[in-house]
């Protein structure tokens, strides 16, 4: 039997890559021999596609639109066409995969893998948004959305929308290490359309200081090999930390957390909402409060001479061998955010004890293969005493985990996962209490003819609104309830419908008027409005303008949508909180809602949600990846409802006169954690 | 006769289409909503589905369009050029996108309201060609032209005309008859837009500075508060501050504008000479977004128009400058649900600064004038579809008059219901009267989406308009307009209209002291058209 501990499974052995590198090779432009969903390697076919109808026989023409497509072309690609046209092109080469940085950087490496850039492309939830959105505008949606989700995959030119199992492994990484650490220059805000540097772990890597005096050493001592095409055995390093200053600025991150579509919609906000904010002007920066010590917040004042030792972590940039390089600040890479996996932990956190379908016969090759791990029934107990010792002969297990050891194997990846998962839920509970907070409780009556009090939320950081960038599907809202004094609710605003809906007016149930609207509601929300044929705008869950047109065709606007500030067919109402403000909850029990003169009890909770259920409804027409159904995603997603802050408030209605008393903040709620 | 009887042919041919997609449309089922799912028995149920859809089938997945383009592909995947960069940093990856419209309808019209007592019958074509060059990402250059259609007697100075084959009558207005080609190659949008802090990052390397102002200069084609207020391409500049971040609110943008030619007042003119200058300010409140926009537009001479003393007095200049006045044009409206009602609500005001002018020859509004509109829209999905119903209401006080409405487009009531909208395509125009002075009026709508797509849609719609002047006219109309995409570029649209039409006593009188014929009390129109996308 052999186990690997979960330590083990993040580190990729020399082996594995040199499997994978084989296995990943080939330049054939379609399928590859993994089945992987290219559609042309080298990008060129809608460029001659262009040329051709351009062209004709104008030779002046010629000559100008053939400069204008040099100077557009790829720099990677000219060098390497002009070398040699068929040459191959290892993809592993061209965009080195996470597991094999993970190498020397294994804390790096552990806290990208259960953040949101490592989630990006995972999602089942995003991958049905990209489907759904690509089949309303016709395919005139292209790569918009999955650009940001897989670079990598992109620039392979990956199809836009299929399922994760088949795409390319370095692609399901999502945003990998490679999309910042292979920039070489800042773009500014170009919604997530990076162009990558192209080649192996061997080239130049990226980083804010450039310093490669570390690096060096560490090449000396260990003779480490910094040639890609190297007959030598070990292990490859990057021969230079080439310098992007850019890395520390804002920039950096506003250049995917500030998306506008090509015609004028402006989805996300984030880096923009910085930029006019108070943080902006004292010098905080997005890196400053997202890969600090502390998620959501600065551990010091900008000003302070030691603000980087207070506010970040220090130690060993790279660890090759049993060589730790010299201490440095340490950026955290978990990049905390309010989303969370839907998936089974077998399939994230991303770990190294996934291995691809061409694999799967292969008993060399440790690990599982992504459709193998969605039939290992961790929620039964496989591979943990309390069930193995039970199980009985006549159980049906799947042919592949029917050893006993391979389920035990399978068991420590899971458990691992789950301790991971939970590290990052509490990361991001940690987030939303600095995002949050949940203020006054003021009682305006509370005699027998009823009860009215308001609830204050107010803004925690100043850096941007809460909630920032996706926030037309972030739901954050405000749970209440009035008990009387046997315990029964009297009064609720917040509730879910049977879904996990707030009952507004994207929820089905409200929509079809099987229940009220909850008029009382406090969502922070935005909404998608779009232009209908006639009347109002609409909410849509989906921003796609269909009551305009049957067919949606994704085109450059044709006016300036820059001195609108919006797309003439869609927009968002933007309901977030800014920096410094608040935002107040009214509630209000009639009279005939009380049951005697009480004492009665109002419990607030300020609730977080990563996206709405309404929005699997929107999208599952195209369904979930990794076959899952609607509702199994819609349960894991209420599964991750996080209280953000508790508060009650005691009300005694026994002499018509206005009493109440306010209990503190709970600060650990109860339902915290969920798993 | 004969071609009077070819034009009610062709309506009532195109009436009988529309009657039966109509029964079609109400006898289906309503679209699969992403409201409910089916349950096991197939009955409708609000319950998310348990059912595991396997991820569609990437083969039938729509494929990114051909598209004529150079550089990168227009959100394409595959690799990305690195670009070159120039002083101040800013980072050049271009891109050329050629996009567009055609469109073709074949259409019969007949409105007492614009035409008198004639109809016509048309083939009608319009192309819309857009050059889209990508600086960088936020930062482009759109030059567009319209080869099929122009104006006559130069800019500002009539009507566009259509590339178009007139059946009936066979003299045009312009007094082509058969084919009338309207070939050109002029430059209707030609503008940069972008970003300030994009275009210098050296000079805010960290962001830390407030350069993140958005700027469009050029002949652009602007929609202020729904067309209400400003509908028309002008050339400008304007100069946006967005993500000003309000206590209690969650954005404020505000935006400068500035135009100094093409501005063609509500009369739907370009007088020449004219300057405007705007203050667009819009904001998200919790419950409701708010804008409030205000328009100058400084007149310094009216335009020039045969002089009427030449009859009289050979002596006499043959044209000469017609009275204008400065106007001041201002707007303010409030967008939100309530309850399951979507709703907004536009308060819109002109006054002009010096005495009214008369409307000009041939213009049935003066260019700027004093009054109010007020104007409501109100809509709703019914439950278990998308379908929309809408009500909309407006009420006209005195003359109120928009800043700027383009050439085709009528006057500010398009957004009241498509009875009120002119199609922008060859002499059809528009069911009802869309001008807003001295009147109330309403449509009301609904607009059914059919079976399992978004793609067939149908839309009812009546409405009426009343004078509020006594012995004014009015109007009542009903329509259908049936809409279905085809294929990933096309859409076919067949739409009918039926007008009731009481001139009122005051024209009925004029037109009789002027030995004119009484008008008809009814009209129609009936059209189809096909609108390529590419």
């Amino acid at each position: 039997m052999t186990r690997i501990s979960l330590l083990d499974a993040m580190r990729v052995k020399p082996k594995d890559r040199s499997q994978m590198a084989r296995s990943i090779g080939g330049n054939t432009g379609e399928r590859s021999s993994r089945g992987y969903i290219l559609q042309d390697q080298y990008g060129l076919n809608g460029r001659r596609f262009s040329l051709q109808h351009v062209l004709g026989a104008n030779n002046s023409i010629s000559l100008a639109v053939a400069v204008f497509a040099c100077l557009t072309m790829p720099a990677s690609l000219r060098a390497t066409d002009a070398a040699d046209p068929h040459a191959p092109f290892n993809l592993g080469d061209r965009f080195p995969s996470a597991t094999e940085c993970a190498e020397c950087h294994p804390l790096h490496y552990k806290q990208w893998s259960i953040s949101q850039h490592a989630y990006s492309q995972m999602s089942p939830v995003f991958n049905a948004m990209q489907g759904t959105v690509g089949v309303l505008s016709n395919g005139t949606l292209g790569d918009f959305c999955i650009r940001c989700h897989t670079p990598v995959g992109m620039n392979l030119k990956e199809a836009e929308f299929g399922s994760n199992i088949d795409r390319h492994p370095t692609s399901r990484e999502g945003v990998t290490c490679v999309v910042c650490h292979r920039l070489t220059k800042p773009y500014g805000k170009i919604t997530g359309r990076l162009p990558l540097a192209q080649g192996p772990i061997t080239d130049p890597i990226y980083g804010p200081v450039g310093d490669s005096t570390e690096l060096n050493k560490v090449i000396e001592k260990r003779g480490l090999i910094t040639e890609a095409d190297s007959t030598k055995v070990g292990r490859k390093v990057h021969r230079e930390i080439a310098p992007l200053k850019f890395l520390h600025a804002s920039g950096m991150c506003g250049q995917c957390h500030d998306v506008t579509e090509s015609n004028g919609f402006r989805l996300e906000e984030a880096f923009s909402e910085w930029k006019n904010s108070p943080a902006n002007k004292k010098g905080i920066s997005c890196q400053d409060c997202h890969m600090g010590k502390e998620p959501g917040r600065v551990l010091a004042e900008r000003s302070d001479p030691d603000f980087d030792k207070k506010n970040y972590a220090y130690g060993p940039a790279a660890i090759v061998g049993n060589i730790e390089t010299a201490p440095r600040k340490l950026t955290n890479h978990k990049f905390v955010g309010p989303d969370y996996s839907v998936l089974p932990p077998a399939l994230f956190p991303i770990h190294t004890s996934t291995k691809e379908e061409s694999q799967k016969d292969d008993p060399t090759i440790p690990g599982w293969t992504i459709r193998q791990w969605l039939e290992f029934d961790w929620n039964a107990g496989w591979g943990t005493d309390e069930f193995e010792d039970k199980v009985t002969d006549d159980y049906k297990f799947p042919d592949i985990w029917a050893s006993v050891d391979d389920r035990y194997d399978a068991r420590e990846v899971v458990e691992g996962n789950i301790a991971l998962l939970k590290e990052i839920e509490a990361d991001r509970l940690k987030l939303l209490q600095n995002g949050y907070k949940l203020e006054d409780i003021v009682v305006d009556r509370a005699d027998d003819r009823g009860i009215k009090f308001r609830v204050k939320v107010a803004s925690g950081t100043d850096g941007h609104n809460v909630p920032t960038g996706f926030d037309g599907e972030r739901v954050v809202w405000l749970y209440v309830r009035v008990l009387d004094a046997k315990g029964e609710v009297v009064h609720v605003s917040g509730d879910l419908d049977p879904n996990g809906d707030v009952r507004d007016l994207h929820s089905a149930y409200v929509h079809n008027r099987e229940m009220p609207l909850d008029k009382e509601l406090l969502s922070l929300q935005s909404k998608f409005l779009t232009f209908a044929t006639r009347g109002a705008e609409r909410e849509q869950v989906i921003a796609v303008p269909y009551s305009l047109t049957p067919t949606p065709f994704l085109q450059p606007e044709t006016r300036s949508a820059v001195i609108v500030g919006r797309h003439f067919g869609a927009r968002k109402h933007r309901r977030g909180i800014s920096p410094g403000s608040h935002r107040w909850g009214t509630y209000y029990v009639k009279k005939g809602e009380l049951t005697g003169h009480g004492p009665y009890k109002a419990v607030v909770q300020l609730k977080a949600a990563m996206v709405p259920v309404n929005l699997l409804n929107a999208i599952k027409g195209v369904g979930f990846d990794y076959g899952l159904s609607a509702r199994d995603v819609a349960e894991a997603l209420v599964a991750g409802h996080q209280v953000i802050w508790e508060k009650d408030v005691t009300f005694d209605v026994h002499d018509g006169k206005k009493m109440a008393s306010e209990r503190a903040g709970i600060d650990n709620p109860s339902d915290a954690v969920r798993r | 006769m004969r071609k009077q009887h070819h034009s009610k042919a062709l309506g009532i041919a195109s009436g009988i289409v529309c009657a039966v997609l109509a029964t079609t449309a109400v006898m289906s089922k309503p679209v699969l909503a992403s409201d409910y799912s089916e349950g096991p028995d197939g009955e409708r149920t609000s319950r998310i589905s348990d059912e595991s859809v396997s991820v569609v089938d990437t083969s039938n997945f729509p494929k990114r369009p051909r598209r004529l383009e150079l550089g990168p592909p227009f959100i394409g995947s595959g690799p990305l050029p690195e670009g070159w960069e120039i002083p101040g940093g800013f980072v050049v990856n271009p891109a050329f996108l050629v996009y567009g419209v055609y469109r073709t309808a074949l259409q019969t019209y007949k409105n007492p309201a614009t035409l008198g007592n004639d109809s016509f019958s048309e083939w009608a074509n319009s192309l819309s060609v857009f050059g889209n060059l990508q600086l960088s990402y936020v930062n482009r250059i759109l030059i567009g032209m319209q080869p099929l259609q122009d104006r006559r007697g130069g800019v500002g100075q009539g009507p566009p005309v259509f590339s178009s084959y007139n059946f009936e009558p066979e003299s045009s207005p312009t007094g082509d008859e058969g084919w009338q080609n309207e070939f050109n190659s002029k430059i209707t949008t030609l503008f940069f837009e972008g970003d300030l802090g994009e275009l210098i990052p050296k000079a805010d390397f960290n962001d830390f500075e407030s350069l993140d102002l958005g700027i469009a200069v050029g002949r652009q084609p602007l929609f202020i508060q729904e067309g209400l207020l400003i509908f028309d391409t002008i050339d400008s500049v304007g100069i946006i501050r967005n993500n000003i971040l309000p206590p209690g609110g969650s954005n404020l943008q505000m935006t400068f504008l500035y135009g100094w030619n093409e501005i063609n007042r509500a009369d739907n003119r370009d007088p020449g000479n004219l300057d405007m200058y705007a203050l667009l300010l819009a904001a998200d409140y919790p419950n409701q977004t708010l804008a409030l926009n205000l328009v100058y537009v400084d007149a310094s001479q009216g335009p020039d128009i045969p002089n009427p003393a030449a009859a009289d007095d050979p002596t006499a200049p043959a044209m000469t400058e017609a009275p204008t006045s400065d106007g001041f044009h201002w707007g303010a409206n409030t967008t939100q649900r309530i309850g399951h009602y979507n709703t907004a609500f536009h308060v819109l005001g002109s006054h002009a600064l010096d005495d009214t002018p008369p409307p000009l020859p041939g213009r049935p509004v003066p260019a700027v004038s004093d009054g109010y509109l007020l104007f409501s829209e109100i809509s709703t999905e019914l439950p278990w579809t998308e379908d929309n119903v809408w009500l909309n209401l407006y009420w006209g006080i005195d003359e109120y008059s928009p800043a700027a409405r383009g050439p085709t487009v009528g006057g500010p009531l398009g957004r009241a219901g498509l009875l009120y909208a002119s199609q922008g395509l060859g002499r059809y125009l528009l069911a009802l009267n869309n001008q807003g002075q001295d009147v109330v009026g309403f449509s009301l709508g609904y607009q059914h989406f059919l079976r399992h797509s978004h793609r067939q849609q149908i839309v009812y719609e009546v409405g009426g308009r009343q004078s509020t002047l006594s012995g004014g006219p009015a109007a009542g109309a009903g329509m259908i307009r049936y809409q279905r995409g085809i294929g990933q570029h096309t859409v076919w649209e067949v739409s009918g209209f039926g007008l009731l039409v009481d001139e009122g006593s005051d024209t009925a009188d004029a037109r009789a002291a002027a030995g004119m014929e009484a008008l008809d009390g009814t009209g129609y129109g009936a059209r189809t058209e096909i609108r390529y996308n590419f």
